[in-house]
C-alpha cells in the first residue's frame, strides 16, 4: 500500500481538529505526528521528516506562514509538500501562503475529512 | 455711516440753504418794491454772499469728510487689530490641530492642539517637512496629496497616520486648503482630526466578529469531522435508528454552520467593519477553492458544474467580499438545481470591469416575488418548498458585499427554467 510508509505531520492549535485529522489519516494507514504551534511544528518536522505537512495558519507562538518560510529555508524541508489550512476569514492570506511556498490550500471550515484525506493521498502519489 | 456720506449730507444741506437764500433774495429783488433791493449793488452783494456761502460750505464738507475719514480709518485699524488678535487666539487655542505649511511642505506654524497631537514641545514643528511624521497605508496617497496641494486642489478627510517622536501612532483625517498669504506666497492650512479612538472601536468590532467567527466555526468543524469519523467507524454495523440519528446530527450541524456563516457575514456588513482591502487574486486558484466546497454534493446529485475563465487571469478585489458573494451564488445554484442539472460559473475580463456569472437550470424565482429577492430573510415560495432549510440571508449578503466594492448584482430568472446572476465589479 502506498500510504504504509508515508508520514504526515498535522499542525493545528485546535486539539479536536488536529485529532480528528490524525484519526482519519491513521485509518488510511499513514504514520501521523501532530504539533500544536509553529515552533513545535518546526522541531517535529526536523525530527520526524514527514512526507507531507498539513499546516494551519492561525497559531500561537509562530503562525503557519512564518513556519512555512522557516521550513523552506531548510534543505531537508524545501521540497516537502505543505498543504495550508485556512478558515474563511483568513482567505486574504492565500497569496502570502502561495508566495511562502505552499503546495496547496484548503478551507478547513468548509471541507470534509474525506476530502482532506483525498488531497493528502493525491499529493503523495 | 461712512465719512463720505457724512460729507455729502452736509454739503447737500448747505447747498439747499444757499439755493433758498439766493432764491429769497432774487424774489425780494424782483417782487418787492423796495428800491434798496432793486439796486445793482444789492444784486452783486447777493452773488458774492452766495459764492462765499458755497465756499464755506465746501470747506466745511471737506473738513467733515477728513475728520470722518480719519475717524473711520482709526476705527478700521482698530477692527483689523482686533480681528487679527481674535484669529490668532482662535488659531492658537482651537481644539482642532491646525498647521500652516509653505509651498515646499515645510511647517510655518502649528497651534497648541497640533503640538499636543505630535507630542512635541512648542517650536519643534516649524521648519520640519510635514510628511516626515505623516504616513499612509497606501504609499501613493501621500504623493497624491502633495500633487493636489501643488495644484491648489483642496484635500478633504484623507486618512493618514502620525508617527510621534515617542513612537506612538495616531490616526487622523487630514484636510489641506491652499491660500495665498500677504506676500503673495502659496501656503496651506492643514487640519488634522484625531480618529484614533474611532479606528480602535472599529478594530475592536472587527476583532470581535473575527474571534466569534473562529470560535463558533471551530467547534462546528470538530463536530462535523467527528460525525464523519463516527459514520466511518460504524458503517455497516449501525442499526437503522442509529444511522437516522447520525444523519439528523449531521443535518443539524450543517444547518448551524450555514447560520453562523450567514449571521457573521451580515454582522460584518452591517457593522461597517468591511473596509475593502484590494489585492491581486489569482482567479483559477480562488475559484477552485470555492467550487471545491460544492463538488462533492454536485457529484452526488449528478449536477454538472461548468467553468469558464482563463487560468492565468488575475483580478484586483477584496478576497473576503468576493468569496462571500460568489460562494453564496454558487451555493444557491447548486441547492436549487434538480438532480442532473447544470450550473455554469464564468468570469469575463473587460478593460474597466470584471463580470462574474452564475447560472443554473434550477427552479427559478416566481416573477411576482422577484423584486424581494435581495431582501433580508426572504425566501421564494418554491425555494422554501424545495429546500426547507435556508436562512434567507444569502442574496442580501451578496448585494451588500458587492455594493461595498462599488459593484452591482442583477439577475434574470424564469420559474422552472433557471436563474442567472451577474456580478459586475469595477476593475
Amino acid at each position: 500500500m502506498l500510504t504504509e510508509t508515508k508520514k504526515v505531520l498535522v499542525v493545528d492549535d485546535e486539539k479536536d481538529l488536529r485529532e480528528a485529522i490524525k484519526t482519519a489519516l491513521d485509518y488510511e494507514g499513514f504514520i501521523v505526528e501532530t504539533a500544536e504551534d509553529g515552533v513545535e511544528a518546526f522541531a517535529k518536522a526536523h525530527e520526524f521528516r514527514p512526507d507531507l505537512i498539513l499546516l494551519d495558519i492561525l497559531m500561537p507562538k509562530q503562525n503557519g506562514i512564518d513556519t512555512l518560510k522557516s521550513l523552506r529555508k531548510e534543505e531537508w524541508a524545501k521540497d516537502t509538500p505543505v498543504i495550508i489550512m485556512t478558515v474563511l476569514d483568513d482567505m486574504d492570506k492565500l497569496s502570502d501562503a502561495i508566495e511562502a511556498g505552499a503546495s496547496e490550500y484548503l478551507v478547513k471550515t468548509d471541507i470534509s475529512l474525506g476530502t482532506i484525506v483525498s488531497k493528502v493521498k493525491a499529493k503523495l502519489e | 455711516m461712512t465719512s463720505s456720506s457724512h460729507a455729502i449730507k452736509a454739503f447737500l444741506y448747505a447747498l439747499q440753504v444757499c439755493i433758498v437764500t439766493t432764491a429769497a433774495f432774487v424774489y425780494l429783488w424782483f417782487e418787492l418794491e423796495y428800491p434798496f433791493f432793486r439796486t445793482e449793488g444789492f444784486l452783486i452783494g447777493i452773488v458774492f454772499f452766495s459764492i462765499a456761502l458755497l465756499t464755506v460750505t465746501i470747506y466745511q464738507s471737506i473738513r467733515i469728510s477728513a475728520t470722518a475719514g480719519a475717524m473711520a480709518k482709526g476705527m478700521a485699524e482698530s477692527m483689523l487689530i482686533y480681528s487679527r488678535e481674535l484669529f490668532t487666539e482662535l488659531y492658537r487655542g482651537s481644539p482642532v490641530p491646525y498647521l500652516v505649511i509653505d509651498s515646499g511642505l515645510t511647517i510655518d506654524s502649528a497651534n497648541l492642539a497640533a503640538i499636543r497631537l505630535f507630542g512635541v514641545e512648542e517650536g519643534w514643528l516649524p521648519g520640519k517637512n510635514i510628511f516626515d511624521s505623516i504616513q499612509s497605508d497606501d504609499d501613493q496617497r501621500i504623493s497624491l496629496i502633495t500633487e493636489y496641494f501643488k495644484q491648489r486642489v483642496s484635500v478633504n478627510n484623507e486618512e493618514v497616520k502620525i508617527i510621534r517622536r515617542d513612537g506612538v501612532e495616531r490616526w487622523v483625517h487630514l484636510s489641506l486648503f491652499s491660500f495665498t498669504d500677504a506676500n503673495n506666497k502659496h501656503k496651506g492650512l492643514l487640519t488634522l482630526v484625531d480618529v484614533t479612538k474611532l479606528k480602535e472601536v472599529d478594530k475592536a468590532k472587527t476583532e470581535f466578529v473575527s474571534l466569534a467567527s473562529h470560535q463558533l466555526r471551530t467547534p462546528i468543524s470538530a463536530m462535523k469531522w467527528n460525525i464523519e469519523l463516527l459514520s466511518t467507524a460504524t458503517k455497516g454495523h449501525e442499526t437503522p435508528v442509529e444511522r437516522e440519528y447520525l444523519e439528523k446530527i449531521e443535518r443539524g450541524v450543517s444547518r448551524m454552520e450555514s447560520l453562523v456563516t450567514d449571521f457573521l457575514s451580515v454582522s460584518k456588513l452591517e457593522l461597517g467593519t468591511f473596509v475593502p482591502k484590494y489585492e491581486t487574486i489569482p482567479v483559477a486558484s480562488f475559484m477552485d477553492l470555492i467550487l471545491e466546497s460544492y463538488e462533492k454534493i454536485a457529484e452526488s446529485r449528478k449536477i454538472t458544474i461548468e467553468r469558464s475563465w482563463n487560468d492565468y487571469d488575475t483580478i484586483r478585489s477584496d478576497v473576503h467580499l468576493l468569496e462571500m458573494s460568489v460562494s453564496n451564488l454558487i451555493s444557491n445554484a447548486v441547492k436549487y438545481t434538480p438532480d442532473g442539472g447544470t450550473v455554469r460559473v464564468s468570469l469575463e475580463m473587460h478593460p474597466k470591469q470584471y463580470v462574474f456569472t452564475v447560472s443554473d437550470t434550477g427552479i427559478g424565482i416566481p416573477e411576482e416575488e422577484q423584486e424581494k429577492v435581495f431582501t433580508k430573510i426572504f425566501r421564494a415560495t418554491n425555494a422554501k418548498s424545495e429546500v426547507p432549510d435556508g436562512t434567507g440571508l444569502g442574496l442580501y449578503i451578496v448585494r451588500e458585499a458587492i455594493r461595498v466594492m462599488g459593484g452591482d448584482v442583477v439577475f434574470v430568472s424564469k420559474q422552472n427554467s433557471g436563474t442567472t446572476f451577474t456580478i459586475t465589479l469595477p476593475a
